[in-house]
Parts: structure tokens; C-alpha cells; sequence
């Protein structure tokens, strides 16, 4: 390969690129949008250099943080990269490897997500750096991360101090043009030098270590001040009316809108790429021409807090950047082309957009929300679930399942892990009022390993009682198919061995372990339903479900499943001797019949009913069928079959499919009735369990 | 040369293949390109964009007003990224809008009257039907790729753009796919004028 090799990378594979040619001899990691790209990469580099790196799929990133660290105790360089809500479960050793700190190089990839695209929260690792007191680079574009990475590494050998990469989004999913430099080949053998004093501090020597740790701080931050390849003025002049401080992608927003506007020579700007330790003395000089300043940063105002006179300064405090959601290039552009004006700085008008977008909003496009994909085993697991429960209370965690929101299956989603502990949070509470809650929690296979087991053990020592669903794919699917501890394949093909999931929930203490298979969903229904009795019976306690399914995406290349191919009947089979059903004109002698000797009065068709049509009278329940629309969800969901209504046989437009099992190859056609859509279908046949009218039929 | 290009579509469609054909042209060339794209959650079927900057660039974005030229492959997504086109004051030389509808006169009325007035060149082009016609139904970007090369200021010439395509399409459809690209630009040759 020629070292000057150009190549159009993603950021998250620059990255990869940057911690080869630096010389990273191990590397672990735990998927996460948008950092998951970068292990993969870093096996690609390994593999076509002939490196001897150490990789790993860890089970979370607490574990990926510790490993990667007692690695670079030994003296090697070490890297561990995760997304930003990660860095909150590896939390506890950033804040302790502060004051310990490293031997060999150590870095810590923190992938933030502005906007939030895939995330729980836009939280800013800037401020989990400064609060942790280690160093934090902020790279502008994929190049530019790929750059910092040995610079990075040697910082961090050089005071003993792990050190963060943050990359945004906008940096870790771009892809640019970059240049290969040569592969580090580091032939650093493993040597662990006994030290009690610091590897396993006291809180006495810990106060040392501390005041050492600020000691290196105040050097780096020197060393930051004239480092001029992370931190410089572009156009730096003797006066200026507005200067920018920019780090980050808010510098590559800024630059480019500079240029468009040929307004580089006028506003000069200092780009930070290291925003803790704070470059101080390059601020204040550059804050002493500057009339005003902007401070360009994604996502808080990190560089902004840090300035200690704000006199001067426009931002995010003022509220002229707005405070959450993605920087965008069209805001950075208003608010430049504001102050110009504010200034008397001379700008080109620019057209506004806004009465297209207008016009665009104004044509009503139907907003397409994110689906479980067509023949997705968790939307079998979810109907089940919701059909044999419909009135329970569904704690759900972090993955593509998350999306059995839309089928009414998932109330909760907070956290990974977080399904265990909230229903168990949720149990205690009822049942400290002596009421017991149908409580269905759902987890996956990954999640589970992940961090499921502590909530679970937890949950069995202090007697809480729910049904624990672990929705068993086989693979991490959310963040692109990375294998689990379960398939015992390990992330660079090193020998891994195969965890069962089973075998962990029993070390966990729970008695009751049932594996079905979600695709045969009144098995399903059963299986959930008798787990829940389990959990009310006086000897009983935990169960646990594992409903055991391939993921149908991942499976296209793996696995080989029969298809059953099915149809959608749109008038009724002969037999059933009715008249063809418009859809919305139901005829009154196919609407449903209450009968008030077999009612329990549950309330259940009431709350179900997706019309508001059922209401509740002193002798029992009233359907007003001027609302009506014959949908058959109260005689499917009546647990004691008092509600009376034939099937027709046929779609009629009831829309309980799409309501219900929320396939996204089941489409309302213009009449309002269902049909498939083969270009997404994958022929699971599951549709034809779920049909209210008995419809859907299998065709050889 | 300094481009600004969007791509838009839904998932299956084939938008990042697109993104490729971009980079690999930018590439022999020797133009530095930069770029992001977003997806959404949902693995088909969902929205996919891809800002494409080749030139001195450093934001991975285009912004609204920004775009010179929009590929898109299908109508819906299309009217969403419109915004993105740049407009001229003049009423000339805007931004270039190639989208893959079966009806021609699909756009509403005041949309495009606006889109007139701003000097971006809509083409509305079946490249469904053509590719589906020559046997490839998942050709269809390539089909409008190949239309919008036509153009004369299309940035990279039908030589260059069919050497793309030779080289990032799999060996299966290169046959079929060049057959249809040519197809495409002897179409947007007669649609486009300039």
C-alpha cells in the first residue's frame, strides 16, 4: 500500500485509521450509535497491515473501560471507544483512572449524538471530561480526528493522564477524503510494575494523587496553549469588530460559512481542538482584539463557562445558539449574517427558504416513523404479550424493541437495563399498596448481557415478582449485527465460548426459565399468560421468558426459513353466506353483541376499544354503533367471551392489524382496506395469527 | 470546483450507492469531498438523505439555500429536500432538481412556479419505469444519475460518471447497468436543454 493512499473514510473508520497509526496495540468497545463503526474498522486495518491488536466486543463499557486501562498499566497503548450514554456506565472508573491515571497511552473514544438522533439524552463529554479533570479533544471533521489520535495518545503518556476523543455525530457518521499515514507498528511487551501505593490508592495517597492530577493540568493546559496544530487564529489581525471562538464541528460550520460569504478576512477565528484544559492564554489574547465574540461549540457551552470575562461574548448563555437540538449550518448562518449586520459588517443578502418550506409543510407528507421491520420476531413477542395482558403495565429497555411502543407493548424505556429495575421498582410499589399489577418487562438478548443480570439478582433476593421477557435475537441488532456472548464469536475471530442465557438467569436465582418461540404466537400467549400465574402463586417468584427468535435481517445471510406466503381476502369466502362489506359501512347485523350474563365486568373491552365507542351504564356496557366500525377488538380482547360478533371472513378496514401488529408491509389501500406490500413483505406468515376478521390466509 | 449535491430517497432505494458513485468520481478526479447522511431508525423504508460537499470544504452539512444540485428517488423526499436548493436572485443558474416520479406534471402548481422564480430547473424523470423497462428495476438511481449527467452543469462527464459505475456496482448488474445509464443520459441529452 502507498503511504500516501487517499481513501474516502467514514469518521468512525478515520478514527480507527488514527488509533492504528498511532500505534494502539488493544482496543475494546461495546456498540452504540454513532460509535460502532469504529471496532469493525480497526479489524479491517489490523488485518490488512498485519498488526498484532488485541480486539474486543466487550459486555458493556464499564468492562471495556477497565480492561483497556489495566492495559495500558502494563505500558501499552490502549483505546476504548463507546457512544456518550456509555461513558455514564463506565463512569466510575473514568473519574478513579483521573488520579491513577496510565502508564502506556490511553484513550477513550466518546462518540456524542447533538440532536439527539439515537440517544437518550444530547449530553455534552466535554463536561464529563472537565468533570472527570482528564483532557478532551474535539476534532472538527473525520481528518481532523484521525490527526489528533497520536497527538492524543502521546499527551497522554507523556503526564500519565487517560484522555478523551470526542467526536460529534456529524464527525463520526461523515465521510471525507483522508490521506494514509504510515501504521504504527508498536512492539511494547507487557511489563506491570507493582506500585500498592497508586494501583490501589488509600484515600490518604488518593489526596496526593489528586493534587498530582491537578499539577498535570495546569501543564498540559500550557502545553495546549501553544500547541498550534489543535489550537489557532485563522485571519488573526491587530482589531477586530467580531471574532469567533470555535471548537469542534461548529469550526467546520463557521469556516464554511466564511468562505461562502468571502467574510474570512474580516472575522477572524480561533479554532479550539482542545476545550479542557482550558487554553487560556491564546483566549485572552485573541479575546483582547476581538470587540465581540461568538463562541461556535456542539452541545453546551463548555468554552463559553470557561471565559472567564463574558462581557464580550455571544453564545449560548445569551441564548443566541439555541441550547438543545443539532447545531445546523442554516442557524450558524443567521446568526453570522445578524451581527454582520448588527456590526455594520457588509454581507450579501441571502434568500431565505422559509416560504418553501412553507409550502412544503403545507402539502400534509405522510411522516414516516421508525417500525420494527417486516417479520420481526419482538413484533410477534409484543402482540402476545399485549393480547394476553392488555391491561399490564410493559417496562421495556434500549434496542429496536423499543419501537413495540408503537403496538401499546412498551410503557418505559429509560436506561440500559433499566426494564429489570423499573418493573421491579413498579411491583414493590403496588404491592406495598396490596395490589398486584400484571407487570411484563422486556429486554434483549444484548441488553441482558449488558447490564440485565444486577437488576435481575437484585429483584430475586428482595422477592420481587413480574414477568422478565428477554427477546433473544441472537445479535445486537440496533447498531448493526455485532455478535453477542451468546454466539461465543468474539469481535476479531480470537477463541471466544458461548454464554447461555438460560444458564445465567438461573445463576440468578430464578426458578422459573421457559424458552418459546415467538413465531408461534398463541404458544407465546400461553406461555406468557401461565408465567404470570406463576408469579402469583404462594410458592412462586421470578419468571423469566426467553422468547427465542432469529432476527429476520440478520437470518437473510445466516439462516434459511420455510416462507409462508399469505393473501388478504377482500370479500367474504362463500360459505360464510354474508353480503361483501364495504369497508366503514358495516352492516348492523355484523356489529358486535353484548351480553351482559357473561360479563365481568373488567372494563377491558372498554379500554381497548379504539374507537371510544364502548361505555360503561349501571347494567353493564353500551356500544354506541354510530361509532363503530365492526373492528372485532372487544370480542378478541373479552376475557370471558361476552361480547358476540362473527368474523367476516374478510379485510372490512378494521385496522387492527395496523394498529395491533404495526407491519409496515401491511398498508391501507385507498378504500381503506389492507393489503401487502411484496416489495417488504419477507412471507413470516405471522399476520395471519393476528387478523381480527380471519382474512389473511396462507396461499401455496 | 466547489459542489453542493443532496441525495434523497427511502431506505431499499439504493441512496447511499449514489453517495458512492459521488465519491468515487470525486475521487479520480482528485477533488476532496466531505459528507454526512441521515437515516433514520428504521432499517426499510424510512427517509435517508446524503449531503455531499466535494471541493474546499469542512461541515459534512449543506445547508437550506445551499444545495446546487438534488437527486431524489422518490417524490415525497423529494418536496421535503427542495429547501435545500439553492435559489438564484436572478432568476438564472439556481440550483438543478432531477426527481424520479412516474408523472411529469406531479409538483404542485405554486411549488413550482416558486421554484421558476428562483431559477432551479426541475426534471421530473420515470427512471423507475425505465430502469424496470430494460430489466433492473433497482436501477432506478442509476437511471437518474445517468439523466442528470446530461446536464451541462452536471459537474463530472458521462465518461467519467460510467467509469463510477463500473467500478462500485456489483459485477451481476454492471452489464445491465451501463446499458440503462446510457439509456438515462440519451434521455436527459433530449429532455434537457440547454
Amino acid at each position: 500500500m502507498s503511504e500516501k493512499e487517499k481513501r474516502v473514510l467514514l469518521g468512525n473508520e478515520a478514527i480507527a485509521r488514527g488509533l492504528v497509526e498511532a500505534g494502539c496495540q488493544f482496543f475494546a468497545a461495546y456498540p452504540g450509535t454513532p460509535s460502532s463503526e469504529i471496532l469493525p474498522a480497526v479489524v479491517r486495518f489490523k488485518e490488512e497491515n498485519d498488526l498484532d491488536i488485541y480486539v474486543e466486543w466487550s459486555t458493556n463499557e464499564k468492562v471495556a473501560f477497565e480492561n483497556a486501562l489495566a492495559v495500558s498499566y502494563t505500558g501499552k497503548r490502549a483505546a476504548v471507544a463507546m457512544k456518550q450514554v456509555g461513558l455514564n456506565v463506565a463512569a466510575d472508573p473514568l473519574m478513579s483512572s483521573a488520579y491513577i491515571g496510565t502508564i502506556g497511552g490511553f484513550v477513550i473514544v466518546v462518540c456524542d449524538d447533538p440532536g439527539p438522533y439515537s440517544s437518550q439524552t444530547e449530553q455534552d463529554t466535554r463536561f464529563m471530561a472537565m468533570f472527570a479533570k482528564v483532557p478532551v479533544f474535539d476534532p472538527a471533521n473525520p481528518r481532523e480526528a484521525q490527526e489528533m489520535l497520536p497527538t492524543a495518545f502521546e499527551i497522554s503518556e507523556k503526564y500519565q493522564i487517560p484522555v478523551i476523543l470526542r467526536p460529534v455525530l456529524r464527525v463520526s457518521h461523515a465521510q471525507q477524503t483522508v490521506s494514509f499515514h504510515p501504521v504504527r507498528k508498536m512492539e511494547r511487551r507487557a511489563a506491570f510494575q507493582h506500585n500498592p501505593e497508586r494501583w490501589s490508592a488509600t484515600p490518604r495517597f488518593r489526596f496526593t494523587l489528586h493534587k498530582q492530577l491537578n499539577a498535570k493540568l495546569k501543564h498540559i493546559a500550557e502545553e495546549f496553549n501553544s500547541m498550534t496544530s489543535l489550537n489557532f487564529i485563522e485571519n488573526d489581525r491587530d482589531r477586530a469588530v467580531l471574532g469567533i471562538i470555535a471548537g469542534g464541528i461548529g469550526y467546520a460550520i463557521a469556516r464554511d460559512i466564511l468562505l461562502e460569504k468571502g467574510l474570512q478576512k474580516e472575522i477572524p477565528i480561533l479554532k479550539i481542538g482542545t476545550p479542557f484544559p482550558f487554553p487560556n492564554a491564546i483566549v485572552e489574547a485573541f479575546l483582547q482584539k476581538c470587540d465581540h465574540l461568538l463562541i461556535l461549540e456542539e452541545t453546551e457551552p463548555v468554552i463559553e463557562l470557561q471565559i472567564r470575562d463574558k462581557s464580550k461574548v455571544i453564545g449560548r448563555l445569551d441564548g443566541t445558539i439555541p441550547n438543545e437540538g443539532e447545531m445546523l449550518p442554516e442557524t450558524i448562518a443567521q446568526v453570522i449574517g445578524d451581527l454582520c449586520r448588527r456590526f455594520s459588517i457588509p454581507i450579501e443578502e441571502s434568500t431565505s427558504t422559509l416560504s418553501l418550506e412553507k409550502m412544503v409543510a403545507g402539502l400534509g407528507l405522510p411522516v414516516r416513523r421508525p417500525t420494527l421491520c417486516s417479520g420481526c420476531p419482538h413484533r410477534a413477542s409484543f402482540f402476545a404479550i399485549k393480547k394476553a395482558f392488555p391491561n399490564g403495565i410493559f417496562p421495556s429497555d434500549i434496542g429496536c424493541y423499543t419501537l413495540g411502543m408503537n403496538m401499546e407493548a412498551v410503557d418505559t424505556c429509560h436506561d440500559m437495563g433499566a426494564a429489570i429495575t423499573i418493573a421491579s421498582g413498579l411491583y414493590q410499589a403496588y404491592h406495598q399498596d396490596g395490589k398486584e399489577m400484571p407487570i411484563i418487562a422486556t429486554i434483549g438478548d444484548s441488553t441482558f448481557y449488558h447490564s440485565g443480570t444486577q437488576g435481575l439478582l437484585n429483584a430475586v433476593y428482595n422477592g420481587a415478582r413480574f414477568v422478565l421477557v428477554i427477546l433473544d435475537n441472537s445479535t445486537t441488532a440496533m447498531t448493526g449485527m455485532q455478535p453477542t456472548p451468546e454466539t461465543g464469536i468474539t469481535a476479531d475471530g480470537h477463541p471466544g465460548r458461548s454464554l447461555s442465557i438460560e444458564e445465567l438467569v438461573k445463576g440468578c436465582g430464578v426458578r422459573y426459565i421457559r424458552v418459546v418461540n415467538p413465531y408461534d404466537i398463541k404458544g407465546m400467549i400461553s406461555e406468557t399468560e401461565k408465567a404470570y400465574r406463576y408469579t402469583q402463586q404462594r410458592d412462586g417468584g421470578m419468571a423469566v421468558l426467553i422468547a427465542r427468535y432469529p432476527c429476520v435481517i440478520h437470518q437473510k445471510d445466516q439462516l434459511k426459513i420455510k416462507p409462508i406466503k399469505v393473501e388478504i381476502r377482500h370479500i367474504p369466502p362463500p360459505e360464510k353466506g354474508l353480503p361483501p362489506v364495504k369497508s366503514g359501512a358495516m352492516d348492523r347485523s355484523l356489529l358486535p353483541v353484548y351480553q351482559e350474563e357473561a360479563c365481568a365486568q373488567c372494563d377491558t373491552c372498554m379500554i381497548q376499544c379504539p374507537e371510544q365507542a364502548i361505555s360503561r351504564t349501571e347494567s353493564g356496557y353500551v356500544i354506541d354503533y354510530d361509532r363503530c366500525t365492526g373492528c372485532r377488538v372487544c370480542v378478541v380482547e373479552c376475557p370471558t367471551s361476552a361480547i358476540e360478533m362473527p368474523s367476516v371472513g374478510a379485510c372490512i378496514g378494521c385496522g387492527f392489524c395496523l394498529k395491533r401488529f404495526e407491519c409496515p408491509s401491511l398498508v391501507r389501500r385507498e378504500d381503506g382496506r389492507v393489503e401487502i406490500n411484496r416489495l417488504t413483505c419477507v412471507d413470516c406468515g405471522l399476520c395471519m395469527e393476528v387478523c381480527a376478521q380471519e382474512a389473511i390466509y396462507q396461499v401455496s | 470546483m466547489n459542489v453542493q449535491i443532496i441525495i434523497s430517497g427511502v431506505g431499499g432505494q439504493g441512496v447511499l450507492l449514489l453517495t458512492r458513485i459521488f465519491s468515487e468520481m470525486a475521487l479520480r478526479e482528485g477533488y476532496p469531498l466531505i459528507g454526512s447522511e441521515d437515516h433514520g431508525m428504521s432499517q426499510r423504508g424510512g427517509s435517508v438523505i446524503t449531503y455531499l460537499k466535494i471541493g474546499e470544504f469542512n461541515s459534512p452539512l449543506v445547508k437550506r439555500g445551499g444545495a446546487d444540485i438534488l437527486l431524489s428517488l422518490e417524490k415525497n423526499e423529494a418536496y421535503r429536500t427542495l429547501p435545500f436548493l439553492k435559489p438564484s436572485t436572478n432568476g438564472q443558474n439556481g440550483g438543478l432538481c432531477f426527481i424520479n416520479a412516474p408523472d411529469p406534471d406531479y409538483m404542485e402548481r405554486q411549488i413550482r412556479a416558486y421554484l421558476k422564480e428562483k431559477g432551479i430547473e426541475v426534471y421530473i424523470f420515470g427512471a423507475d419505469q425505465l430502469a424496470g423497462e430494460l430489466g433492473s428495476a433497482q436501477s432506478a438511481n442509476i437511471a437518474l444519475i445517468s439523466f442528470a449527467s446530461a446536464h451541462p452543469r452536471f459537474p463530472f462527464s458521462h465518461e467519467r460518471l460510467k467509469e463510477a459505475i463500473e467500478t462500485v456496482t456489483h459485477p451481476r448488474f454492471r452489464e445491465i447497468n451501463l446499458k440503462i445509464s446510457e439509456k438515462a443520459f440519451s434521455e436527459g441529452r433530449r429532455a434537457i436543454k440547454p
